[in-house]
C-alpha cells in the first residue's frame, strides 16, 4: 500500500506559530535596512503623507504667519534670529488594518509534498503582518476576535484572543468554520489581508469579495495552496474525501484526471485574480513549500506602494 | 501408445464446485482504493468527465483469480499425463538382471527407469523380486524380495566403469533354488561379454515362458584404447563396434585439474572400426595431460588415462669438466641444461668420479643421459652405461678434445671415429665453416627447417664406412656426418660430432639445437618406472574413473593396488577399478582396456535366448502437477502485478517519495560525477596536449624560463637578463639556447626548462598551494628553480628579514625544501665552467645558497638525491637578472653595484655556472677531488 500523500493536521498551538510569526516578521526590518540604498523611504512611515499635519514627525519650520495660534511657534528656533517659526509635523494618518486567516479544516491540510500545513502558514504569515504593522503604528484588528487595537504588542494580544477562542470552541465555532470573514464591524476605508485557500465554491467567494468591495474596503488577498494541490500528484485508484463536507470521490486513475483538474484550477486562480484586480486588490498565491518570507516581502511591497521593491527585496532574501 | 490424461487424486476436483462461490465473493470486493484527504475535492467533483471507480472488481480480474484458483486445484488433484501401460505378463516371482558395467552408464537413467516402472508393476501386482547385476563389489543375492525392498536395492545400484562380471553372476544363477522365476528381464549394454553363453546357459536351467531383453543400441561409443607419446604429438588409438556409419568427434585432453589442454577432432568413415589419431601439443602441456576424453563420451571407456611414466623424461647429465663453474657460459652442460631444462627432469652427476656418479644416475632411471666431451670411461662404467642403453636408454653423446682424444672405436659410439679433430675455420685455415646440409629422413629431426645461419668450424670425423650412411642423422655440406645414431639394445646411442659448447661451432647458441635436443628427448623411452620407487610397493587410490569417464575422488570399496610391474596388468575387478593410484606428484595409472582389448557387440546366439526383445522404456508418464503449480505461480505473480498497477503504484508518487530519493541521488552522482571527466579534461589539455603553441616551442630547444610576476617591468627586466645570459652563454659554451621565456607557474608546463629564474616580487600574491605543489613536482623531477630576492643592497649577505625575504619564507613554506646552505669553496657550482669563489649579481655581495650536501657518513640522504646532484632550489640576493639584462642595442640595462666591469664579467661567469650546473650535474664533481687524486698520483 504506497503511503497516503495528504494529511489532516492539528492546529498547532498559537504561541509556537506567534513566535515563528515574530522571527519571520523580525527578519524584515534587517531586510529593509537592507535596502535602505534602494529606496530610503521604506521605514520612514508606510503612510507619511508628504504634507504637514498631525503627528510625530518634524516636517519644516515656517515663518509665523498672523493669525495663528501662539503656542505653535517653535521659540527655541525663533530665538536664533529676528523671525518667528512654527514648526510642522508631517500629517500622518492611521489606518485601521484587519488581518483574518480562514481556518476551517480544509486549511489542517498538509501534503508531503509540503513541511508544513496550510492552516500553520496562513497563521504564521497573519501574525507577521500583524507583527509588522503593529511595528508602524497601524490599528490592527483580526474579525470576530478582536476591535481593531493600536499596541506595540497587539500581535500577543491577537494571538491570545484567538487562542481563547480556540478553546473554548474546540468542537467548531462559525469562525473556525467560515470561509469568509464576518465583515459587519469594519468600516470604509479601511485595509484588509485575507489569508484563505479559496476552495469555497467560487461564486460565493466573489459574492463575498464585491461585498467588502462595495464597503470601500481595500483588501490583500493571500492565496495558501499546497503543492499537492496544484501539482495533483495522485495516480491509481484513490477515494478523495474532503475534509469539511466529508464528500468523497473514487478516481478508479487518478493520474488520468490530472490534466483535468489542474486546468480547472488554474482557471480559479485566474478568475479570482481577474476580478480582485478589477477591484484594485492585491492578490497572491502562496504554496507552502515556499519560504513564508516570500509572501511578506511580496505583501510589504505591495501595503508599501512598491511591488518592484518587494520583488527586489525577495530576490535579496534570497 | 495413446497418451491420456488421468488424476492420481481425483478427488480433490470436488473444490472445483467451490469456485462460483469465490467468484461471488471476489465480485463483492473490489481491491481497496487509497484514501486521500484533500481539500479540493469538489473541484474533482465539477470535472467535466470525472467517472467515478465501478465498485466492483473488474471482470478479467475475477477471471484472472478464478482461473489462478481453479490451476491449484487442478495441480492438487496430480494430473498424470500419459500413465504407463503394463509392461508384464503371468505372475510370480521376477528375475531382473541388470548389466551395470561400463558401458551402462551411456543410457543409465533410462535403464534406471525402465528397472523402476518393472519394479513399480511388480509391487502393484504383489510379484517379488530377484535383481542381479553384472558388476558388484559384493555377492550377488538372488533371494527373492518384495519390489519395495528391491526399489531400495534397486538405488543403490551404480554403473561401474570396469568390464562386466559375467562369471560371478553365472555363479549366482547356478546356485539359485528357489522356483522358476516366471519373468526373466535383463537389461543388457548390448555389448558382448566373454562369459554371455555360460549366462545364457545358467538361464536355461529356468523353464519361464517370459524372457525380455532390453536391448540399447551402442551408436557413438568410441573408446580410446591405447595413447602413446610421439615425437610431435599424442598418438591415440581408437575404436569403435562394427557397421556405425560416419563419425566425428573430438578427443580433448585434460591434466589432473580438469582443465582443457588441447583438443583434436578425428573422423570415422563407413566401416572404420579403428583410428589413429595424433593429438598435437607442445611437449610442456603433453606433459600436464592425465586425461584424454572423447567428447560426449558417456562411459569410461571413452576415457584414457596417462600417468608420469609416459610423461616425464628424466636425462642425466654427465660433463668431463666439472671444474668451470666460474664461467658457466664455457661450460658445455650450460647450453644443454637451458636447451633440455623446459621439457625434462635434468639429473646432474652429482659426483666427479664417474664410476660412482653413473650408477647413481641410472639408479634414477633417466631416459637419456647426456655426455658432454667424455673420452675415456672406466670398464665398470661402460658396462653400466651398456647395459643401460640395451635396456631402452638414449646415450647422448657430444664431441670435445676429450672425445677427439680418446677410444676411437667404442661400443658407446654410434661410428668409428678418427683420431683427432678437423678444423674447418680459423686463423690459420682458409676454408669457411660449413653449414648444414640435411637432415636425414631416418633421423627424428627430419621434419625441422634447414637452418640457414649454423657454421661448424670443427668437428670429430667419422671413418667412412658402409653403414655410415645409414647411422647419419645430420650431415654437413661436405658430406661428413654431424650427428650420428646407432641402435643398442633397445636403447641408442647418439653422437654430436662438435662440442656442446659454442667454441666448435655456434649450433650450440642456435634455436635448432633445442629443436633436435627435444626431437632426441622425446623419442628416447623410460627405462623402467621411477613412480614405484618414489611411492612405495602399495599405491593408495588416488582418483578413480567415474562410471561417465570423469575423474573422480575414489569410493571407499576402492582397494591399494598391491604390486607393481612395469607393465599394469589389467585386471577388472571392482576392487581396482580404472583410475590414478599414487600420490598427487607420482601416480600410475590404470586404464579400462588393454590396447589390444577386443570390442563387439553381443552376439545373436546370446540374444536368442530370449523371448521377447524389446527397447528401453522412454516414454515415461509425466506429472503435470509441478507444471501446473509453476503456471499458478505466474498467474499470482502476474495477480500482483496487476495489484500493484491498480494502487497507482510506479507512479508519480512513489517517484516523488522512494524513488524520488533515489532518483535524487542518482541525479547528486551525476551531476558530482559529470564534471569530473570534464576536469579532467581540462587539466589534461593543460599538462599533456599543449593546445598553446607558445608551449610547444619550450619543448623544442633548451631555454630558461623565468616567472611572470605582476610587475610589468620586473618581468621585462627578468626577460632581458636572461636574453644577456642566454647570449653570453651561446657565445662562450657549446650550448646554444633558445630565447628565454616567461612562465606562469599555474596553468604552463614546466618541464622543458632546465632552469627557473624566479625573481621575488612583492606585489605578486603567494601562490596558491595547488601552484606550489606543481613547483615541487617540478623541482622532484629534476628541475632547478633560482630564487632572486634582489635585496642584496640592503641585505649585505645576511639571512636577515627584509621584506623580499619574508616573501620569499612564504613562497618557501608551500615546499618541501631541504636543508640549505651557502655553497663552499669546494661545491660543484665553482667549477662546472668557470673557476669561481663567489656568485655576484647587481649586487656583489650576495650570498649563493643551495641545497646543503649530504654529510659523508649518511648513505641514505645520498642514494635518495635526485637530479643528478643538482640542487633543485638556489637562492640569491645579488639580483642576477639586472646585471645580465641587455636592451634591443645589446648595451647593459643597469649599472653593476659597485661599478666595476671586472664585476658585470663575474656575474655572467655566476650565471654561466649556474646554468652548467643545473644542466651538466655532477659532471665536474670529480674535478673536486683533483687535489686527492693529483695527490694519490704522487704516491
Amino acid at each position: 500500500m504506497s503511503p497516503q500523500i495528504g494529511k489532516h493536521i492539528k492546529k498547532e498551538p498559537l504561541p509556537h506559530i506567534l513566535e515563528r510569526a515574530k522571527l519571520r516578521s523580525s527578519l524584515l526590518p534587517d531586510l529593509l535596512s537592507e535596502a535602505k540604498r534602494i529606496v530610503s523611504n521604506v521605514i520612514s512611515g508606510w503612510h507619511g503623507c508628504r504634507k504637514r499635519g498631525i503627528g510625530e514627525n518634524f516636517w519644516q519650520f515656517r515663518p509665523y504667519t498672523e493669525g495663528e495660534d501662539f503656542s505653535k511657534i517653535d521659540w527655541r528656533r525663533s530665538a536664533r534670529d529676528d523671525n518667528t517659526y512654527v514648526k510642522d509635523l508631517e500629517w500622518e494618518a492611521v489606518h485601521t488594518f484587519w488581518v483574518w486567516s480562514k481556518l476551517s479544516p480544509s486549511m489542517d491540510y498538509q501534503s508531503n509534498l509540503s513541511k508544513i500545513s496550510k492552516q500553520s502558514r496562513a497563521l504564521v504569515l497573519g501574525f507577521a503582518v500583524v507583527e509588522l504593522l503593529a511595528r508602524s503604528g497601524e490599528r490592527i484588528g483580526w474579525p470576530s476576535i478582536s476591535k481593531s487595537i493600536s499596541a506595540r504588542n497587539a500581535s500577543e494580544q491577537l494571538a491570545f484572543a484567538l487562542a481563547h477562542h480556540l478553546d473554548n470552541h474546540e468542537n467548531g465555532s462559525d469562525l473556525i468554520n467560515a470561509y469568509w470573514p464576518d465583515i459587519t464591524e469594519i468600516k470604509p476605508h479601511s485595509q484588509m489581508v485575507i489569508i484563505s485557500d479559496f476552495l469555497d465554491p467560487i461564486d460565493d467567494l466573489i459574492q463575498k469579495f464585491d461585498e467588502l468591495f462595495a464597503r470601500g474596503v481595500k483588501a490583500y488577498l493571500i492565496h495558501i495552496v499546497d503543492p499537492a494541490e496544484q501539482i495533483f500528484p495522485y495516480a491509481g485508484r484513490t477515494e478523495f474525501y474532503d475534509p469539511v463536507n466529508g464528500e468523497r470521490f473514487t478516481a478508479a486513475n487518478a493520474k488520468g484526471l490530472k490534466e483535468q483538474y489542474q486546468h480547472q484550477f488554474e482557471a480559479r486562480i485566474e478568475m479570482i485574480k481577474a476580478h480582485v484586480k478589477k477591484m484594485g486588490w492585491g492578490y497572491q498565491t502562496h504554496h507552502t513549500d515556499r519560504a513564508t518570507s516570500f509572501a511578506l516581502v511580496t505583501l510589504h511591497g505591495h501595503l508599501t506602494g512598491n511591488f518592484e521593491m518587494g520583488s527586489k527585496l525577495f530576490q535579496e532574501v534570497n | 501408445m495413446i497418451s491420456s490424461l488421468a488424476f492420481a487424486s481425483p478427488i480433490l476436483l470436488i473444490a472445483l464446485l467451490a469456485l462460483p462461490l469465490l467468484w461471488w465473493m471476489l465480485r463483492l470486493t473490489p481491491p481497496k482504493p487509497v484514501e486521500e484527504i484533500f481539500p479540493p475535492t469538489q473541484i474533482l467533483k465539477e470535472l467535466d468527465d470525472a467517472e467515478e471507480s465501478p465498485a466492483s472488481s473488474p471482470w478479467w480480474l475475477i477471471l484472472l483469480r478464478i482461473l489462478l484458483a481453479a490451476t491449484i486445484i487442478i495441480a492438487l488433484a496430480n494430473p498424470v499425463w500419459n500413465p504407463t501401460k503394463q509392461v508384464l505378463s503371468g505372475e510370480g516371482r521376477i528375475l531382473l538382471l541388470i548389466d551395470n558395467s561400463w558401458a551402462s552408464a551411456r543410457a543409465w537413467d533410462k535403464r534406471i527407469e525402465t528397472a523402476q516402472i518393472i519394479l513399480e508393476e511388480a509391487r502393484s501386482h504383489g510379484r517379488p523380486i530377484s535383481i542381479g547385476m553384472t558388476v558388484s563389489n559384493v555377492a550377488i543375492d538372488l533371494t527373492a524380495k518384495s519390489a519395495t525392498m528391491a526399489i531400495k536395492q534397486l538405488a543403490a545400484i551404480k554403473p561401474q566403469p570396469i568390464a562386466a562380471d559375467i562369471k560371478k553372476l553365472t555363479t549366482a544363477i547356478e546356485r539359485d533354488h528357489q522356483t522358476a522365476p516366471s519373468s526373466i528381464i535383463y537389461l543388457s549394454t548390448g555389448l558382448h561379454h566373454q562369459e554371455n553363453d555360460e549366462l545364457r546357459l545358467a538361464l536355461d536351467k529356468y523353464q519361464t515362458g517370459e524372457r525380455i531383453l532390453y536391448q540399447t543400441t551402442n551408436d557413438n561409443l568410441i573408446l580410446i584404447m591405447d595413447a602413446q607419446n610421439g615425437s610431435e604429438a599424442l598418438n591415440l588409438s581408437l575404436k569403435r563396434l562394427p557397421e556405425q556409419g560416419f563419425q566425428a568427434g573430438t578427443i580433448i585432453a585434460y591434466d589432473h585439474k580438469g582443465r582443457n589442454l588441447g583438443e583434436v577432432s578425428f573422423e570415422f568413415y563407413e566401416d572404420e572400426t579403428e583410428l589413429e589419431v595424433k593429438l598435437s601439443l607442445p611437449v610442456e602441456l603433453r606433459n600436464d595431460v592425465v586425461r584424454l576424453n572423447v567428447s560426449k563420451s558417456e562411459t569410461a571407456g571413452g576415457s584414457y588415462l596417462i600417468d608420469e611414466r609416459f610423461q616425464r623424461k628424466r636425462v642425466g647429465l654427465i660433463s668431463g669438466e666439472k671444474n668451470d663453474l666460474a664461467q658457466p657460459l664455457l661450460s658445455p652442460l650450460f647450453y644443454i641444461s637451458k636447451a633440455l631444462s623446459p621439457f625434462s627432469d635434468l639429473i646432474n652427476a652429482d659426483n666427479a668420479n664417474l664410476v660412482e656418479a653413473v650408477p647413481k644416475l641410472i639408479a634414477q632411471k633417466p631416459s637419456m643421459i647426456v655426455m658432454a666431451d667424455i673420452g675415456r670411461l672406466q670398464d665398470k662404467t661402460n658396462s653400466e652405461l651398456e647395459k643401460w642403453v640395451k635396456n631402452g636408454g638414449t646415450l647422448l653423446r657430444f664431441a670435445g678434445a676429450n672425445l677427439a682424444a680418446g677410444e676411437k672405436h667404442h661400443i658407446l659410439l654410434p661410428a668409428k671415429l678418427r683420431r683427432g679433430q678437423r678444423q674447418l675455420s680459423g686463423s690459420l685455415t682458409w676454408g669457411e665453416p660449413q653449414k648444414i646440409k640435411k637432415f636425414h629422413s631416418n633421423s627424428p629431426f627430419v621434419d625441422l627447417t634447414l637452418p640457414e645461419d649454423i657454421g661448424i668450424k670443427r668437428q670429430v670425423l667419422a671413418e667412412p664406412d658402409l653403414d655410415l650412411e645409414d647411422k647419419t642423422w645430420v650431415s654437413l655440406e661436405d658430406g661428413t656426418p654431424l650427428v650420428t645414431a646407432k641402435a643398442l639394445g633397445r636403447g641408442r646411442v647418439v653422437l654430436f660430432h662438435v662440442t656442446a659448447d659454442a667454441s666448435w661451432s655456434n649450433l650450440p647458441l642456435s634455436g635448432t639445437f633445442v629443436e633436435m635436443l627435444r626431437k632426441i628427448t622425446t623419442s628416447s623411452k623410460a627405462v623402467g618406472s621411477n613412480a614405484a620407487g618414489n611411492i612405495g610397493d602399495v599405491l593408495q587410490p588416488y582418483k578413480m574413473l567415474s562410471a561417465k569417464g570423469k575423474l573422480i575422488a575414489p569410493e571407499a570399496f576402492v582397494k591399494p593396488l598391491a604390486s607393481i610391474q612395469d607393465e599394469v596388468p589389467v585386471i577388472d575387478t571392482i576392487d581396482n577399478p580404472p583410475g590414478l593410484y599414487g600420490v598427487s606428484d607420482a601416480f600410475i595409472a590404470r586404464n579400462l582396456f588393454a590396447s589390444d582389448a577386443e570390442i563387439k557387440p553381443a552376439l545373436s546366439s546370446f540374444d536368442a535366448a530370449f523371448n521377447d526383445l524389446r527397447s528401453l522404456i522412454v516414454e515415461a508418464s509425466i506429472s503435470l502437477k509441478p507444471w501446473l503449480l509453476i503456471f499458478a505461480a505466474i498467474l499470482f505473480i502476474f495477480d500482483c502485478l496487476i495489484m500493484i498497477f491498480i494502487r497507482g503504484a510506479f507512479s508519480i508518487r512513489q517517484f516523488s517519495l522512494k524513488t524520488g530519493v533515489v532518483a535524487f541521488l542518482a541525479c547528486v552522482l551525476m551531476v558530482n560525477t559529470h564534471p569530473l571527466p570534464v576536469l579532467a579534461q581540462t587539466v589534461n589539455e593543460e599538462q599533456e596536449t599543449f593546445t598553446d603553441p607558445s608551449q610547444y616551442a619550450g619543448a623544442l630547444k633548451t631555454r630558461f624560463a623565468y616567472v611572470i610576476t605582476n610587475d610589468l617591468r620586473l618581468d621585462d627586466i627578468s626577460h632581458q637578463g636572461l636574453i644577456g645570459l642566454t647570449d653570453a652563454i651561446a657565445e662562450r659554451t657549446a650550448l646554444e639556447p633558445g630565447d628565454p621565456i616567461g612562465v606562469n607557474l599555474e596553468g604552463d608546463e614546466l618541464s622543458f626548462y632546465p632552469l627557473i629564474y624566479w625573481p621575488i616580487d612583492l606585489k605578486s600574491p603567494v601562490p596558491s598551494p595547488q601552484t606550489m605543489a606543481r613547483v615541487d613536482a617540478y623541482m622532484k623531477q629534476g628541475g632547478s628553480v633560482l630564487f632572486d630576492t634582489r635585496d642584496g643592497l640592503s641585505n649585505n649577505g645576511t639571512m636577515g628579514t627584509s621584506p623580499e625575504r619574508q616573501k620569499l619564507q612564504q613562497i618557501l613554506s608551500g615546499l618541501d625544501v631541504p636543508p640549505l646552505a651557502p655553497v663552499s669553496k669546494s661545491h660543484v657550482l665553482t667549477r662546472t665552467f668557470y673557476l669561481l669563489d663567489s656568485f655576484p649579481g647587481l649586487y656583489k655581495n650576495g650570498q649563493l645558497w643551495v641545497e646543503a650536501l649530504p654529510s659523508q657518513n649518511s648513505d641514505s640522504q645520498t642514494l635518495t638525491r635526485v637530479g643528478d646532484g643538482v640542487s633543485a632550489i638556489m637562492i640569491t640576493s645579488s639580483d642576477f637578472a639586472s646585471a645580465w639584462a641587455v636592451d634591443e642595442n645589446g648595451r647593459f640595462m643597469f649599472p653593476t653595484v659597485p661599478p666595476n666591469s671586472d664585476h658585470r664579467i663575474y656575474a655572467f661567469r655566476a650565471g654561466v655556472n649556474i646554468v652548467m650546473y643545473t644542466l651538466t650535474g655532477n659532471y665536474k664533481a670529480d674535478q673536486v677531488h683533483i687535489p686527492a687524486l693529483l695527490e694519490r698520483l704522487d704516491q
